[in-house]
């Protein structure tokens, strides 16, 4: 029978969100926070469940940092919301992420001794 | 109207712009929450049920507009706190330097001009007047010496600071003859002194003023 996904180590997400909302602003355009809260769960499986109220703070410092851009519009559901946007400054900041986040992973690999064929979660293949 | 249309985001900086956020984030939490509840709703959850399930998965609004709170405004809200604490600090500070100061000049004041009730009101003949019923034999005063570490001012009255020759002017001006001295006293530092001859009673009294400005009674 094989393993349910576990959703990952809070403290493992911790610092991440940022990262998490620079992609999925990336990737889908300006999005109200609902439906960044959506599309991370959705792109991750529905693995990574987080606190939702968690990316107003995120998007705040975000915007503060001039990595997002926000502004009020009408929403899907007729009602008005609030839209990020990826700002140059933003992508800059996820390019640079990503490439952290290679380097760290390789570097994990390396250390724990797991082939490139075993760069899939653990919990996969533990299965 | 498109997200584009809508007004530029702006970070608050005022008290005002404070209520503002907390409306702004009310508003976003109020939709997000909504949302949830209804696709909560969709799964088959009653009302509460889905009201209940969204704010579960949501947290707690509260602590969230908090840290949202502090993100946009922590540093320019804090100094806005310490300003207004200073201006408070300070203005009681000199409200009670004032009061301190008033109440000393009121004491040293009083035994001149009398009840308080007519120090704030004298005009120059009043003065002389009430000047006079204390010094009694005003005729006989040939002689007013006053000193204070620089010459300067005796303080009469609430409103009207009197050098020593107006002093002596009013007190002594039924007498032609009387004469006044004024002198620097460096060797009694802040002090100051004034003297009274009064050839009638062939007598002179002299006190020394405590504080400068303070007024001698010298019936």
């Amino acid at each position: 029978m094989p393993r349910q996904p576990q959703p990952p180590d809070p403290g493992l997400l911790q610092g991440t969100l940022d990262t998490l909302i620079l992609r999925t602003l990336e990737s889908r355009g300006s999005l109200h926070g609902y439906a960044i809260a959506r599309s991370i769960e959705e792109s991750s499986g529905e693995r990574w469940k987080i606190e939702e109220g968690s990316l107003y703070p995120a998007l705040r410092r975000l915007e503060q940092r001039a990595e997002v851009d926000a502004e009020w519009g009408p929403s899907d559901t007729g009602r008005r919301a609030r839209f990020y946007t990826l700002t140059r400054s933003g992508r800059q900041r996820l390019a640079a992420a990503k490439r952290d986040w290679a380097s760290l992973a390789q570097t994990m690999q390396a250390f724990l001794g797991l082939g490139s064929r075993s760069a899939r979660p653990a919990a996969e293949g533990a299965s | 109207m498109s997200p584009r249309d809508a007004p530029p985001a702006r970070a608050p900086d005022s008290p005002g712009d404070s209520d503002a956020l907390d409306a702004e984030l009310r508003e976003e939490f109020d939709h997000h929450l909504d949302l949830l509840a209804a696709s909560e709703r969709e799964s088959g959850l009653s009302e509460p049920g889905a009201a209940e399930r969204a704010l579960r998965r949501f947290g707690d609004p509260a602590r969230y507009a908090r840290r949202c709170r502090h993100i946009v405004l922590g540093e320019p809200l804090m100094k806005t706190k310490l300003l207004i604490g200073w201006n408070i600090v300070l203005t009681v500070a000199v409200c009670f330097a004032s009061l301190v100061a008033y109440r000393a000049y009121t004491r040293s004041v009083g035994p001149l001009v009398g009840s308080g009730s007519v120090r704030a009101t004298l005009s120059d003949s009043d003065r002389k007047a009430i000047l006079r019923s204390i010094w009694g034999d005003t005729a006989g005063i040939v002689e007013v010496k006053g000193a204070v570490a620089s010459p300067g001012r005796f303080q009469t009255s609430l409103d009207s600071p009197l050098s020593v020759a107006q002093l002596v002017e009013m007190a002594g001006g039924a007498n032609p003859d009387a004469k006044m001295v004024a002198m620097a006293r460096p060797d009694i530092g802040g002090e100051a002194y004034v003297s009274l001859k009064n050839a009638f009673k062939n007598r002179e009294e002299t006190q020394l003023m405590p504080e400068p400005g303070s007024v001698i009674d010298v019936r």
